[in-house]
């Protein structure tokens, strides 16, 4: 029999505000153990929290982002439960009144427009971290208690890994784009649990879902849902039915082990926390968030398409970072360029420069003025495609323009007609043995030109070069 | 709704508390006490209200500010049955 899997996602993904989201405490990444701590967010007797406006701004910004409805009246609950990592004893999170509801998520897969509902949005605190390396026991490190997190919980619309992947991927970016997260998978910025479950083939019923936790990257999510699918084929292959469970994925490993089974699955005993009161986003508070949203990954993807002639790839790579794209749609509203000639110098040059000094867009000097500069440059002539790459490398660096670099550095092109046919024409003088070998029909083009380029120091338009030689030579 | 030890039991599991048999009888009297004072509240007439927020008092909010004015020493240290390496030291937890 065939069967089609049914994913759901809980993806949390931790907010780049710089204190916490009840204290003031930092959420600075790596700092010794506990010196992010306060009363508060240790759960000390009688300290109270207070929620940080930011919190609110970001989470309704992914619900925007999202097409979520915001709800312009919400609250917060206390989760309940018992772990080292949680001294309160609950988790301050939201129960029923999330921020954000109803929303829609869209991405590309090969090529196919696909879309993944959200059930909702909520923010909460984050837990500590139990390190089992610092003692013959386990230490408690309460920094990341109270780091404010939104969870994105989707609705079982997804059907493959590829599907959970792109969903996954358009979610990062979105956050990204709205520069609500810093996206640092390997320091557990962005977390999800999965949902998995079985039908026949055009069956319409759910299955029984097993949940799994402990996914902390994208690759990693493909990998245990292809196993959590296989799995339960194998099981309901054989005759055996699918208990309702959560299983642990172990990325190493690469299989799941049952955690919690269905007797004794967690509960949290929501209640509405009675230390902290509603939060209302005003017409006013909304209208900024509004403001604040860019145009959206999948907008720009579909543009770069469309409308600059791009290829899948080309769009997709643009798309993925904010700083480049936004780079293009600058220089591309200049009206001085093509766009694509903008795209080309941002993928190529640009992106190895990049990744060879590891840094960011904005980390560097260079802007969509000065790259359109240097595009014009090369465009009217004034300098060639490979000067062009060198005054790049300056542009990054310095604060100068294209015009004061190619100055600087003479790179200037020879394009003087009467000059570069002197260069020729001196060229094949000294040169007596390669025109020997061209009136004996040999191509000695390229030698020719090359000899060019080097009297002329580099310099020398190579288009001009080419037209000049090509007619000096017809004269023999 | 009176409390069955069978629910006495779940909240022991869920409190992570060992309970012995002794003390399930006081304890399903007082928890008897403290749901029937729940159901009293349940059993108000309310009118019309309807909300599940409570919105007579909103937005108590703090701007975005880092203040650190604890050290692990001072905070934790004290507090803690035991500290090491700058943390509670815990039985190994292995999930």
């Amino acid at each position: 029999m065939k069967y089609e899997a049914v994913i759901g996602l809980e993806v949390h993904a931790e907010l780049s505000t710089k204190s916490k989201i009840f204290c003031a405490c930092s959420t600075q990444f790596g700092a010794p153990i506990n010196t992010h701590t306060c009363p508060v967010c240790t759960g000390m007797p009688g300290a109270l929290p207070v929620l940080n406006r930011e919190v609110v701004h970001y989470a309704a910004k992914m619900g925007l982002a999202t097409g979520c409805t915001v709800n312009r009246l919400c609250k917060s609950d206390r989760k309940n439960y018992f772990y080292p990592d949680l001294p309160k004893a609950y988790q301050i999170s939201q129960f029923d009144v999330p921020i954000c509801e109803n929303g829609e998520v869209f991405f590309y897969v090969d090529g196919e427009k696909k879309s993944c509902r959200l059930e909702r949005i909520h923010f909460e605190e984050d837990a500590g971290k139990l390190l089992h390396d610092e003692i013959d026991g386990t230490v408690v490190d309460f920094n990341r208690c109270g780091v404010p997190l939104i969870e994105m919980v989707t609705r079982p619309d997804l059907h493959s890994s590829a599907e959970a992947k792109e969903f996954l991927e358009m979610i990062k970016t979105t956050l990204s784009y709205l520069d609500i997260c810093d996206c640092k998978m390997e320091e557990g910025s962005i977390r999800c649990d999965i949902n998995v479950s079985i039908r026949p083939e055009g069956s319409n019923e759910l299955g029984t879902r097993v949940e799994m936790k402990n996914v902390n990257t994208f690759s990693g999510a493909v990998r245990a849902i292809d196993y959590e699918i296989a799995r339960q084929i194998d099981v309901v292959e054989h005759g055996g039915t699918i208990q309702q469970e959560t299983r642990r994925w172990d990325d190493v490993k690469l299989k799941n082990t049952v955690m919690r089974t269905k007797e004794d699955a967690q509960d949290y005993r929501y209640f509405p926390d009675p230390d902290l009161i509603a939060v209302e986003i005003d017409d006013e508070w909304m209208q900024k968030i509004e403001s604040e949203i860019p145009e959206l990954p999948i907008s720009r993807y579909e543009r770069y398409l469309n409308e600059y002639g791009m290829t899948a790839m080309e769009a997709r790579q643009l798309m993925d970072s904010f700083a480049k794209a936004t780079m293009l749609d600058q220089a591309a509203a200049s009206g001085k360029i093509k766009p694509k000639a903008a795209a080309n110098w941002i993928l190529s040059d640009v992106s190895k420069y990049l990744n060879d000094k590891g840094v960011e867009l904005e980390q560097t000097k260079l802007t969509a003025q000065k790259l359109v500069d240097l595009i014009v440059l090369i465009d009217g002539g004034t300098i060639s495609g490979a000067a062009g790459k060198k005054v790049l490398t300056q542009l990054f660096e310095t604060d100068e323009t294209a015009e004061q670099i190619v100055e600087r550095l003479g790179l200037k092109q020879v394009s003087d007609e009467g000059a570069i046919l002197a260069i020729v024409q001196d060229v094949l003088a000294k040169n007596e043995k390669a025109v020997a070998d061209f009136k004996a029909g040999k191509n000695v083009t390229g030698f020719l030109v090359g000899q060019c380029m080097k009297a002329s120091r580099g310099q020398g338009n190579p288009q001009i070069i080419n037209k000049l030689l090509a007619q000096e030579l017809a004269k023999l | 709704m009176a409390i069955t030890r069978q629910e006495i039991e779940h909240i022991a599991v869920l409190a992570r508390l060992d309970m012995s048999g002794e003390h399930f009888d006081h304890l399903a009297d007082d928890m008897q006490g403290i749901v029937g004072m729940v159901d009293k509240l349940q059993a108000l007439d309310l009118g019309d209200i309807t909300d599940v927020i409570n919105t007579e008092r909103k937005n108590a909010l703090r701007e975005d500010v880092v203040q650190q004015d604890y050290t692990p020493e001072e905070l934790i240290a004290p507090n803690a049955p035991d500290f090491q390496a700058g943390g509670v030291a815990v039985p190994r937890v292995v999930e």
